[in-house]
């Protein structure tokens, strides 16, 4: 069973040969102390022998008023030269619905909006599972129009709110549907709905603008024939139905920190969704030992990894701040005691 | 929610109009002194917010409607304070420290001080040592709060403390950390005074650290 094969086994619930390895993103910092021979980013996915390899979108940036960014969606940056992939805007164009009726959303279409994607297709085409990591129906009006005001707009303003995702859903929907075409396997659908805490907004919030949207965004997906990972940080179990009645054939990374625990996600709702994650990226895989890496790998794959449906990852990503060696660990622990069928006493 | 007065049930509503309807009521029909409606109402009901949000069974933007409604309240009391002492509980300055750009929590914490009546100056994310020195000599906060989702970037607190207590800025104000990596051990050794471990705990911090209840 080759990479591509093993996950998508998982992904259709059932064992593969072994639990598949797969993360969102591997920091450079780290890959190049484990990897050094890697020549560029994919290479550590090749020699290290993970089983999938994601890629993303990309929008340009073009010089703002006082020495900010400014991207394709007209969100404005602060430059930084931090490790960090994720750059978070400070400010959004839009804060009316005078605002909307003007704007002009980034074209999903530009050549340039798969970014990596292509070379990764003709790269690992059928030997590794191809991910498009990309953005769903909440960061972006969020950021476009600040959070706090787009949180009281979705009790107060409804037109503006449907209105505000409906424009970003056709704008992801068309890149997704791109992203497939050309060659990818799977969509991760990569916004955070919930803090440590809880959801950022009340169920009956979530239900009426942002379920309905996903789950258009997941038939999208299924209809050009790719499957679908939601991805979400915090405690979500009071969204989590609705999750997954998106239909998507995943839920994951997810924060064991914040309550989401696979083996209890697995059994509520195994028969309808993988899993993917969760090795904790904030304390153990930082500041832990090899040995707990290894332990904590162990005691996931034993609760979790019986009867498939599971990938392991981290609970998020393989940040600047992981110790390269307990990610070393965390792989090898994964070709110990991940091996079906699942034998740990 | 039955045992508790209209007031308290609009601001947990976050209905500004009844609110200050009820609290024109009540001042023209000498009902209730400003410091009752402030001590007894207004109050309780910010504080009842905060414990729903905690509950999850409030989210973020019914916490700011909330916020606004006792504000709209304040508003109309504020004329009986001639020394305008409720506009100035205290000055919050905060920010994400030096190399973590996240937000999310610190907006949350900003929008639950700003609740309870302090003036907020958000410094916003990647926020160095020196500027976090520059902004505390310039606005002379009561409170600053350093923010961090990462573990790595952590250090930057200690960082900025060190240099706060060098440039002699800590007798300016008193120095809260919060974040999720960030423990209330962590927070003693860096010489910090204080912890938050979520938005309601950080108003409740800072609160004590300026002698309110």
């Amino acid at each position: 069973m080759n990479s591509y094969e093993r996950v998508k086994t998982a992904l259709e619930l059932r064992e593969p040969d072994r639990v598949p390895i797969v993360e969102l993103y591997v920091s450079p910092n780290v890959q190049s102390a484990i990897c050094p021979e890697a020549r560029d980013y994919y290479d550590f996915f090749d020699i290290m022998g993970l089983d999938a390899v994601y890629s993303t979108y990309f929008y340009n940036f073009e010089p703002a008023e006082d020495g900010l960014l400014r991207d394709e969606w007209g969100l404005i940056y602060k430059e930084d030269d931090t490790a960090e992939f994720l750059k978070v805007p400070i400010k959004g164009p839009i804060s009316s619905m005078e605002d909307l009726k003007n704007y002009r959303p980034p074209d999903p279409d530009a050549p340039w909006r798969l970014f990596t994607l292509p070379d990764v297709v003709k790269r690992f085409k059928g030997e590794k599972y191809i991910v498009f990591h990309c953005r769903d129906v909440f960061v972006y009006p969020y950021q476009l129009m600040g959070m706090e005001n787009f949180l009281v707009a979705c009790i107060l303003e409804p037109r503006l709110v449907e209105a505000l995702l409906d424009m970003v859903l056709e704008v992801h929907e068309r890149l997704v549907r791109n992203a497939i075409r050309a060659g990818a396997d799977c969509i991760s659908l990569g916004d955070d709905y919930a803090t440590k805490m809880g959801p950022l907004m009340s169920p009956e919030t979530f239900k009426k603008y942002f379920y309905p949207r996903l789950a258009k965004l997941v038939s999208a997906i299924h209809e050009e024939g790719g499957k679908v990972i939601k991805h979400t940080d915090g405690n979500i179990w009071k969204l989590i139905d609705m999750l997954v009645d998106t239909g998507a054939d995943a839920l994951g990374p997810l924060e064991p920190d914040a309550g989401m625990f696979l083996d209890e996600v697995k059994k509520k709702y195994g028969d309808r969704v993988a899993v993917v994650g969760n090795i904790d990226c904030k304390h153990i895989l930082p500041s832990g030992t090899e040995e707990e890496v290894e332990k904590a790998v162990k005691e996931l794959i034993k609760k979790v990894s019986p009867g498939g449906g599971h990938l392991i990852s981290s609970c998020n990503s393989i940040h600047s701040g992981v110790n390269p060696l307990n990610y070393l660990a965390m792989i090898n622990a994964v070709k110990k005691y991940g091996s079906y069928p699942i034998n740990i006493d | 929610m039955e045992n508790k007065s209209g007031i308290i049930k609009a601001v947990i509503k976050g209905n500004v109009a009844e609110v200050q309807e009820m609290i024109d009521f009540v001042l023209d029909a000498n009902l209730m002194t400003p410091d009752e409606i402030l001590n007894n109402h207004l109050i309780p009901g910010m504080e009842e917010v905060g414990k729903r949000f905690r509950a999850n069974t409030m989210y973020v933007g019914e916490v700011i409607l909330s916020s606004r409604a006792m504000h709209a309240g304040i508003n109309r009391i504020k004329n009986y304070y001639p020394d305008n002492s409720l506009n100035k509980k205290g000055k919050v300055l905060i920010g994400t420290v030096a190399g973590d750009l996240h937000d999310i929590g610190k907006k949350i914490v900003v929008i639950f001080l700003r609740t309870a009546g302090y003036e907020v100056i958000d410094l916003g994310i990647d926020v160095s040592p020196e500027d976090f020195a520059v902004h505390v000599e310039k606005e002379r906060p009561d409170v600053l709060g350093l923010s961090a989702l990462l573990t790595t970037t952590t250090v930057w607190m200690a960082e900025t403390i060190k240099l706060l207590k060098k440039e002699k800025l800590l007798k300016i104000c008193k120095v809260i950390v919060g974040g999720d990596p960030v423990k209330p051990n962590f927070a003693r050794q860096i010489g910090a005074d204080g912890y938050g471990r979520d938005a309601p705990d950080a108003v409740r911090c800072v609160n004590r650290l300026l002698g309110y209840r």
